[in-house]
């Protein structure tokens, strides 16, 4: 098992890489992580530039899951730190990524305790599966503890500062 | 709106696959959901307008020769097209589900009908590369 780091400096690098993944020797990944989203559109492209390079990053994946074979899907995770507050473009933007990436996770930074670090995470499944929500600490120590969110109402539309989209 | 179609579309899709196989007739619950696209999609598969490129990888992309002679890319894998209507109607308007593109290209899959190309794995790298020296 390997993990193998690619830095594409730009949003063209990127592209590149994901066009060609079809010619990349030895065997397909069990998943893509891109982190850092924002960075590639942070040029302000029009909603179909975004789009195909969220439809780029899911058939890239698909076709890695067919090289893999049958029930050997390749996963994708991707990470993207919205504005907090956005214009529409922001917004229209946001709308096309969630149609590409409808299972999402939502992180907040919550108010911590002395000491700690503390994140609301609010997890929503693709499909009509229920949304939950989950306490992420960090301790001085580094020390994580992850606990269920004492209520179960969740918003991820108001006050969000970053997300996490996955392929469902 | 999800990248997968939503139920109901799919389900007309897999109807029209067993209604064509069995007497070619196609339901015409595909003009109620999709419109004038469903005509105009249906023109581009009798005019044998999609073609599925693919390479020895294994990967592969649809072209699809629209009615004004420019050829636009559907990804096969998810809802893409780079044709305008479907960065309008589709992504910013939310007012269509699909563009008669990639109507067409499923009607084709349904209907067999697509016409196929081989080229290299090189030559798929560039046709994506290009799609996205158009978009910018």
């Amino acid at each position: 098992m390997k993990i193998r780091f690619q830095y594409p400096p730009s949003t063209g690098e990127l592209l590149g890489l994901l066009c060609s993944a079809h010619e990349a020797p030895g065997p397909a990944p069990s998943l893509l992580l891109l982190d850092g989203l924002e960075e590639y559109l942070a040029k302000d492209p029009g909603p179909q530039e975004a789009a195909y390079l969220a439809a780029l990053l899911l058939d890239t994946v698909a076709y890695f899951s067919h090289r893999r074979g049958p029930n050997r899907d390749c996963g994708l995770m991707v990470a993207l730190q919205t504005q907090e507050e956005g214009d529409s473009g922001d917004a229209l933007q946001l709308a096309l990524l969630q149609r590409y990436f409808p299972a999402q996770c939502w992180l907040q930074p919550d108010a911590p305790g002395p000491g700690e670090c503390r994140i609301r995470a609010c997890l929503e499944p693709s499909g009509l599966g229920p949304r939950t929500e989950w306490c992420v600490t960090f301790q001085p120590d580094g020390e994580m503890k992850i606990t269920r969110w004492p209520t179960q109402a969740c918003d991820p539309s108001s006050d969000k500062s970053s997300s996490s989209g996955d392929q469902p | 709106m999800a990248v997968t179609l939503p139920a109901v579309v799919e389900e007309l899709l897999s109807e029209m696959a067993v209604a064509v196989r069995e007497t070619t007739r196609i339901p015409n619950e595909l003009k109620f959901i999709f419109g004038s696209s469903a005509i105009q999609a249906l023109d581009l598969v009798d005019r044998q307008s999609i073609t599925l490129i693919s390479s020895p990888s294994g990967r592969h992309i649809y072209q699809v020769l629209g009615s004004s002679g420019k050829t636009y890319t559907c990804l096969a894998s998810c809802h893409y097209c780079s044709c305008p209507a479907f960065a309008f109607s589709v992504l910013r308007k939310s007012e269509s589900l699909l563009c008669k593109h990639l109507l067409a290209v499923y009607l084709s899959q349904v209907m067999r009908t697509c016409q196929q190309l081989s080229v290299s794995d090189k030559q798929l790298t560039d046709m994506l590369l290009i799609e996205k020296k158009q978009e910018a």
